[in-house]
């Protein structure tokens, strides 16, 4: 996918997948870091308030930054499709991107699991290695050596059809495919917010200990909060751009 | 049930080692001079250190493993601590057993969701049949404290329908006792924790010993919307003090210690009851409407508390 502005990338009408407009025209990130760059709030960086934050939390959230851990539970071939995966259903197509796979591998391997799973599905370090096998043999039913290195629209088709949960072949005959769906959004969804690049992007306020909030009220925010750049409603221009 | 009964605590076979002066209102809580209600001392908030939130552990009794008990309480939570609470006070001997870890809330909690994680008891369950539900991660807790460990702190009251769903509704099973058998107790953990919250005008109207929270952004919207579709709308009960005096009776009760972490900013009820002392320092607005005393952001034990150190 393009960046900036020199090629017609950031043209709906030109690109050459006719794929929905990127983001780019979002601002650049001026202050900190966040996926991709562009945010919101492009002079707001969420890790120039640990100063403010108390001494135990300051050590976890600076470690997701400074210290990704390296895949011990998935195996490459494992790592390879389901990184891809991750990185595709969270838009992140540039550096920098938040290291979704790494922090998730992290927890399964330590066992952090949710508490609970369905009767009819296995256990979730299993489901994501299944998963894994089963993005696989969707992309070769499409011609594909492996997911991981498909045409893009390859990807894209057999991650719609995984979220409808109509994959058919042999993982997906004994995996209910939607609920293999909510175990993985669960974990990259909680685990990609989790991370302060993406509290950036959405310009969250981070840790509130013990400084705590004192605004509440529609519309207000902390004085060390960040200004949002544009006045866009997200909710609105994504209905407008047809990236529904 | 006799007033002294109605003291949580209190009534614990002459070991009460200190007790304030006070007059006594019709529900036999004692009152201030202002007719507000005070929260009759609650001992197991003064072990907790100024200067820490973790329960000083090196001022523990230890005892032997042959010491002979009387009751064992499976599981640390809001339940069964408060059980092993309650009948130690009344003399019983009792071991509670725990399978989580005695956290130190300085050194093992943090201001963080995915940090949080691991408050969480997350053996796992395993959920299905006809129209299974799906649980959060979050739905018990782990180690002493239980669930109190993440807890938000939200604290209604049962509403009286509720003990009479099968005979009302045809759902579930009526409840053997009526919710005028938990009110008593309902009124006396309001006032220990002590609960914040708007007067509450369904069911058995009651107040909270507290006033209500400041709401956020989404719930503004929320009431805004409520309130143009004639729906009542009431801030609901916390467990968590609210040091903002509204009336006397608010910064009263709030000399209370209850959550560690709202310890933060106090407003000290000390000798000031009579309206005298720091009125000086005082925003007029709360020397006028109440007459009760400073808010100060730096931590500051009570007169009870004092009271209570200088005796042992």
């Amino acid at each position: 996918m393009s960046s900036g502005f020199r090629e017609p990338g950031h043209l709906p009408n030109l690109r050459p997948d006719r794929q929905p407009a990127h983001p780019d025209r979002l601002p650049r990130q001026q202050a900190g870091v966040t996926p991709q760059m562009y945010g919101r709030y492009p002079e707001y960086d969420v890790l120039e308030e640990a100063p403010h934050w108390d001494e135990v939390t300051r050590r976890l959230v600076l470690d997701r930054v400074e210290k990704v851990p390296d895949i011990r539970f998935f195996s490459d071939a494992e790592a390879r499709t389901l990184g891809v995966f991750c990185d595709l259903v969270l838009a992140q197509d540039k550096e920098p991107r938040v290291p979704v796979l790494n922090m998730i591998d992290a927890k399964l391997y330590a066992g952090q699991l949710d508490g609970f799973r369905y009767a009819d599905m296995p256990d979730d370090r299993e489901t994501w290695r299944r998963v894994a096998k089963g993005l696989d043999a969707a992309a070769r039913q499409h011609g594909s050596q492996e997911f991981a290195t498909a045409q893009w629209t390859v990807q894209c088709q057999v991650i719609e059809a995984f979220s409808k949960g109509s994959l058919h072949g042999q993982v997906w005959d004994e995996l209910p495919a939607k609920r293999a769906w909510s175990v993985l959004m669960r974990a990259v969804l909680s685990v990609f917010y989790s991370h302060p690049w993406a509290w950036n992007e959405i310009g969250f306020g981070g840790p509130a200990y013990p400084r705590g909030f004192a605004r509440f009220g529609v519309g207000q925010r902390e004085h060390w909060e960040g200004a949002a750049a544009t006045a866009v409603d997200p909710v609105n221009d994504v209905k407008e751009q047809g990236l529904e | 049930m006799t007033s002294s009964d109605r003291d949580f605590g209190g009534d614990d076979g002459g070991e009460r080692r200190f007790s304030l002066r006070g007059r006594f209102g019709p529900h036999g809580l004692r009152t201030f001079p202002q007719g507000a209600l005070r929260p009759p001392d609650n001992d197991s908030a003064f072990l907790l250190d100024v200067h820490r939130r973790a329960v000083p552990r090196e001022r523990m009794a230890h005892y032997d493993d042959s010491y002979a008990v009387d009751l064992v309480i499976v599981g640390a939570g809001a339940g069964g601590s408060t059980l092993a609470q309650r009948l130690a006070r009344r003399g019983w001997k009792v071991v509670v057993l725990e399978v989580g870890p005695f956290w130190d809330p300085d050194e093992d909690w943090v201001s963080d969701e995915a940090g949080a994680h691991r408050l969480y008891w997350t053996e796992q369950r395993v959920i299905g049949g006809q129209d299974p539900v799906e649980l959060g991660k979050n739905n018990s807790g782990h180690g002493v404290g239980g669930s109190m460990n993440h807890y938000a702190g939200y604290c209604p009251r049962f509403h009286p329908s509720d003990f009479e769903v099968r005979t009302r509704d045809g759902v579930g099973q009526d409840w053997p006792i009526s919710y005028w058998d938990l009110k008593a107790h309902y009124e006396r953990l309001e006032l220990e924790l002590p609960v914040a919250g708007d007067f509450w005008p369904w069911g058995d109207p009651h107040r909270y010993p507290h006033t209500a929270h400041p709401v956020t952004g989404g719930a503004e919207l929320c009431w805004d919307g409520a309130r143009k579709l004639g729906i009542e709308v009431r801030v609901g009960p916390v467990g968590i003090t609210r040091p903002m005096p509204r009336t006397a009776k608010a910064a009263a009760s709030s000399g209370l210690r209850s959550s560690p972490r709202a310890r933060k900013v106090w407003v000290y009820a000390a000798s000031l009851l009579q309206g005298r002392g720091r009125r000086s320092n005082c925003p007029h607005w709360i020397t006028r409407r109440t007459r009760i005393c400073s808010i100060s952001g730096v931590p500051r034990v009570p007169t009870t508390a004092e009271a209570r150190l200088k005796r042992s």
